[in-house]
């Protein structure tokens, strides 16, 4: 199974590290490391540092961060009232939460757009609103954070509770005996028990979020909210240069390991403090 | 007593409108008797089949884009599920390093981005010449790897619960490794294959990035590579049909895995069939 | 997930790395030379004897047809007819811009028979990439259905790879009913750099043709040029439309201008007079205006069909190249695609006379005159070619 995963990565700096062939532009791959030619990659890490595909990578980063914050505060509420105190809804809110991972993504979107289009019903009502007669589907950053939050938000809500779900019901018992009003129970004690958990919930959103780019070709389509996965795609497909994008892809690999290396220092950290 | 929490009730119940009710409306639209999207007009089922040219059932390439959603499913399922049951077989054998390196390989497809994984197969494919062709192929090849952690992942979860006693037990009564394992672990792990194939089932018919890239032109595009395609331009609600046809699928499989794990656990004398069932289900 | 697993990958990885380096340098790039054409200089592609055309006098296969095009450029009722004049189902992939249909086809992501929107600045490509195969012409019974002025053109002397489908002029499409001031006279183009015209702008997805819009504005008319600076100007230029009027980027124009969606929209002349049949119910036609430059400022094109080499169904993809030559068929497809075809009897005047074009849309109509006078999109060299392309993606990134 490593094999599923090593060769296509050593292809991937193959082909970054690789010649181009001057008639197609496309690229001739280099197998042999001793020959890897860093002048490309190097190019591209230019433009990506100084140039312009560095508005790119800082947006995809702002629209996830806002993104997984939307996720955060429409996720824990309701994985909060469904593992503590649903009661005897439990089983059909837990349905409820499953299903959308049945239902495509696609055709969660494509709900969206036909609600978003001119005469669509959103669109319509969105259209009362002081700015809000506008088109909704082209270029507008907002429609594609949204759509971000509403595609995601169920692949946060169920580790979030599987999470909170764990928490033991008697420590809240516990600090409701000291005296603690249901408020404080919460800031002081779930709300802290929960961080490891919550932490990998947004982990767990934010990185398949990061290689996004139909979201935002569904609902939006505009050079104004270009994402760094739309780049890729549009070196690999649309162009006939795929070495920039496979080393757009590298970068972007190498960045998502240093979140995940950052995430794993800290669960480390966070287990010595608990076995001390 | 606590009081009621009436604002996260309502919260939540806002929540689960706003995540169904677009879904819904997709539905509804698909039974649309007018060429719109957005406006209704009319209950009817020409999307379906009464639309002599439009329809999925009447327009080659949706009737097409199905087909080949349900051949690659099927042919992901075949694929990974014996791959994926042998591997949870051999990890839970594994102790030490080894065994949790391999967990540690096992858990990376699911938090790649797709997007990583079908950008480097398809370089693979298109610059080294091998067999692999784009296409079926090689949406295969992207399809199984991520495929093959889920069934793993559930596989494994059960062979947990159900514990080495039963077959160190068939051991002592003189079966061989091989005996034991085909004739105690495999009845017992059927359920969780069964829920396995499922998810593998829904995880390859909503596949859209792999499948996207690793493309060969119509004859291998599948539902959601359709939808992608045709969603901004001005297509007819046939594409809610489509849609909303796969869902129906998504949902009767589901639905029957469901009825089939309920029968079998009851059979292994499981009391609480139908939540254990679910949350089998759910459990990964 | 643990640090060791982060070790073991490094470990596995730096294997198969030291595997690899046991093996020699990969071959570098070929050095095939790109034959560019240009009205002044027609170029003629020296045929090899590996890339020979197929036999006369062959059978159909058995199909199916596979075929690449834009959406909506050809009317499905023509594959309808096909598949039952010859009982073989036509497959049909979609692109929605020519390198992509290049980069597509040559790394087989579409392996289709047929490629029938083959961009005439591509074909030089094609031919050095031997993507494309020599066509046997005996199959083409209705070749003399084509206009005199296109059987041998400049881009391929002899008509050896391709066959001619439509013309157009590229301008810009428009709602006269929702713009401020009807586009009209020398620099219509205006209207986009309008920043009345906030989010109901749309620009083709295309990179030769947006940047020559942006080059005509910005007074350059080499828009074949290999000048950095002038590139640089255009997209400046771009740049500048892009923060007035935040256009869409894609090759809809022909609903998104009749639904209303759009106002003003960069678009190909076929689109304008194709989006007649996406107006809502009871909105006239009159409300679709097409403005476009003086002929020396104005950008005149075709479009070619030509046959893939990988080709595994030719005599099919002969026989359907056969099919769109007949004008009964061409009729068909210029009423659902709107482009103009290059058959007899599709001359402008002649469309004009018969009524089949508004007297407002007549300006979306190519004489062959205009096909003499009007700006080409010629090939570039590779390294320009770069150049161009480096810029169309940082346009793209929206910085």
């Amino acid at each position: 199974m490593a094999l599923f995963f090593i060769v296509p990565f050593y292809s991937v700096a193959a082909v970054a590290f690789g010649q181009v062939d001057p008639i197609r532009q496309s690229a001739v791959p280099e197998w042999n490391p001793r020959f890897w030619d860093f002048t490309l990659f190097t190019d591209v890490m230019d433009r990506v540092v100084n140039g312009d595909l560095r508005t790119v990578f800082i947006r995809t980063a702002l629209y996830v961060v806002l993104a997984v914050a939307g996720c955060v505060v429409v996720g824990y509420p309701v994985a909060y009232f469904v593992s503590r105190e649903a009661g005897k809804w439990r089983a059909a809110l837990l349905v409820l939460m499953i299903l959308p991972y049945w239902v495509s993504y696609l055709m969660r979107m494509l709900a969206w757009v036909n609600l978003l289009q001119p005469q669509g019903w959103m669109a319509q009502l969105l259209s009362h609103l002081p700015e809000g007669n506008r088109n909704w589907l082209s270029g507008q950053p907002i429609t594609v954070m949204f759509g971000l939050v509403y595609g995601y938000v169920p692949f946060f809500i169920l580790p979030l509770y599987a999470t909170l779900d764990r928490i033991d019901g008697r420590l809240l018992e516990a600090a409701r005996d000291l005296g603690a009003t249901s408020r404080q129970a919460f800031w002081r004690v779930t709300l802290p028990l929960s961080r490891q958990g919550l932490m990998a919930a947004c982990v767990i959103t934010a990185l398949p979020m990061v290689g996004d780019y139909y979201t935002n070709n569904l609902l939006s389509a505009s050079p104004r909210t270009e994402m760094v996965g739309n780049q890729i795609v549009f070196f690999l497909q649309q162009t006939t240069q795929p070495q920039v994008g496979a080393s757009l892809v590298l970068m972007l690999s190498a960045a998502l390991l240093v979140v995940m290396g950052g995430y794993l220092v800290s669960v480390n950290r966070a287990q010595k403090l608990v076995t001390r | 007593m606590k009081r009621k929490p009436k604002l996260l009730a309502t919260f939540t119940a806002l929540y689960v409108l706003w995540s169904m009710l677009p879904v819904a409306i997709a539905v509804l639209f698909s039974f649309n008797s007018g060429r719109s999207r957005s406006t209704w007009q009319g209950f009817s089922l020409r999307w379906y089949w009464g639309d002599p040219f439009s329809s999925v059932w009447h327009d080659d390439s949706l009737l097409r884009a199905l087909r080949n959603s349900l051949v690659l499913a099927a042919l992901t399922i075949l694929a990974a599920t014996p791959l994926g049951v042998g591997l949870a077989l051999g990890l839970t054998r594994w102790r030490g390093k080894p065994a949790r390196v391999a967990n540690g390989i096992l858990l990376l497809p699911l938090v790649t981005p797709e997007l990583v994984v079908g950008t480097a197969l398809f370089l693979v494919v298109t610059n080294s010449y091998t067999f692999l062709d784009l296409g079926r192929p090689a949406q295969l090849v992207g399809h199984v790897t991520f495929s093959l952690s889920y069934v793993v992942i559930v596989v494994r979860g059960r062979l947990l619960s159900i514990g080495p006693d039963l077959e160190e037990a068939a051991r002592d009564l003189g079966a061989s490794p091989f005996q034991a394992v085909r004739m105690v672990i495999v009845p017992l792990l059927t359920p969780a294959i069964f829920a396995s194939a499922v998810l593998v089932f829904a995880t390859s018919i909503d596949d859209f990035v792999a499948s996207s890239l690793l493309s060969s032109g119509a004859g291998s595009e599948t539902v959601p590579v359709k939808i992608y395609g045709s969603v901004r331009g001005g297509a007819t609600p046939a594409l809610n049909a489509l849609a909303t046809i796969m869902l129906g699928v998504s949902m009767l499989a589901l639905v029957a895995v469901f009825a089939i794990m309920r029968v079998m656990r009851r059979r292994q004398g499981d009391a609480n069939a139908g939540e254990n069932s679910l949350k089998e289900l759910a459990s990964w | 997930m643990s640090r060791r697993r982060f070790l073991a990958l490094s470990v596995a990885g730096a294997s198969t790395v030291g595997l690899a380096a046991c093996g020699s340098r990969s071959k570098g790039a070929s050095s095939i030379e790109l034959q560019i054409a240009s009205p002044a200089k027609p170029v003629k592609f020296a045929l090899t004897s590996d890339n020979a055309a197929i036999k006369a006098g062959l059978s159909n296969e058995a199909g199916p047809l596979r075929i690449a095009n834009f959406a909506d450029y050809v009317a499905p009722e023509l594959l309808d007819k096909f598949k039952t004049e010859t009982g073989v189902t036509v497959e049909l992939s979609t692109f929605g811009d020519d390198v992509e249909a290049l980069s597509k086809i040559s790394t087989g992501a579409f392996k289709v028979d047929l490629l029938m929107s083959t961009a005439i600045d591509l074909l030089p490509k094609y031919v050095a990439l031997n993507l494309v195969q020599p066509l046997e012409k005996s199959y083409f019974t209705n070749y003399e259905n084509l206009w005199d002025s296109v059987r041998d053109p400049f881009y391929d002397l002899g008509g050896q790879f391709t066959v001619p489908y439509t013309v157009f002029s590229s301008g810009i499409g428009f709602r006269s009913d929702l713009v401020a001031a009807p586009l009209e006279g020398d620099s219509g183009w205006d209207a986009l750099w309008d920043p009345q015209y906030s989010g109901v702008a749309g620009l083709l997805d295309s990179y030769r043709e947006a940047m020559a819009l942006g080059l005509e504005h910005a007074g350059i008319d080499n828009i074949n040029t290999e000048a950095q600076a002038d590139i640089d100007a255009a997209v400046a230029e771009l740049r500048r439309m892009l923060k007035a009027s935040n256009p869409r980027l894609d090759v809809l124009g022909y609903q998104s201008i009749p639904e209303g969606t759009t106002t003003v929209n960069q678009l190909w002349s076929g689109d304008i007079l194709a989006a007649q049949g996406y107006l809502p119910a009871g909105t006239n036609s009159s409300v679709l205006g097409y403005w476009v430059p003086p002929i020396a400022k104005r950008v005149i094109n075709n479009d070619a069909m030509s046959i893939m080499r990988s080709a595994e169904h030719p005599v099919l993809a002969h026989a359907f190249i056969n099919f769109m030559l007949d004008p009964a068929n061409a009729k068909i497809n210029q009423a659902y695609i709107g482009y103009q075809s290059t058959l007899k009897g599709f001359e402008a005047e002649k469309l004009v006379a018969e009524g089949t074009i508004p007297k407002n849309l007549a300006n979306a109509l190519v004489t062959q005159d205009d096909f003499t006078k009007g700006l080409r999109i010629l090939a570039l060299p590779a390294a320009t070619d770069k150049m161009w392309q480096d810029a169309w993606s940082s346009l793209r990134t929206g910085a």
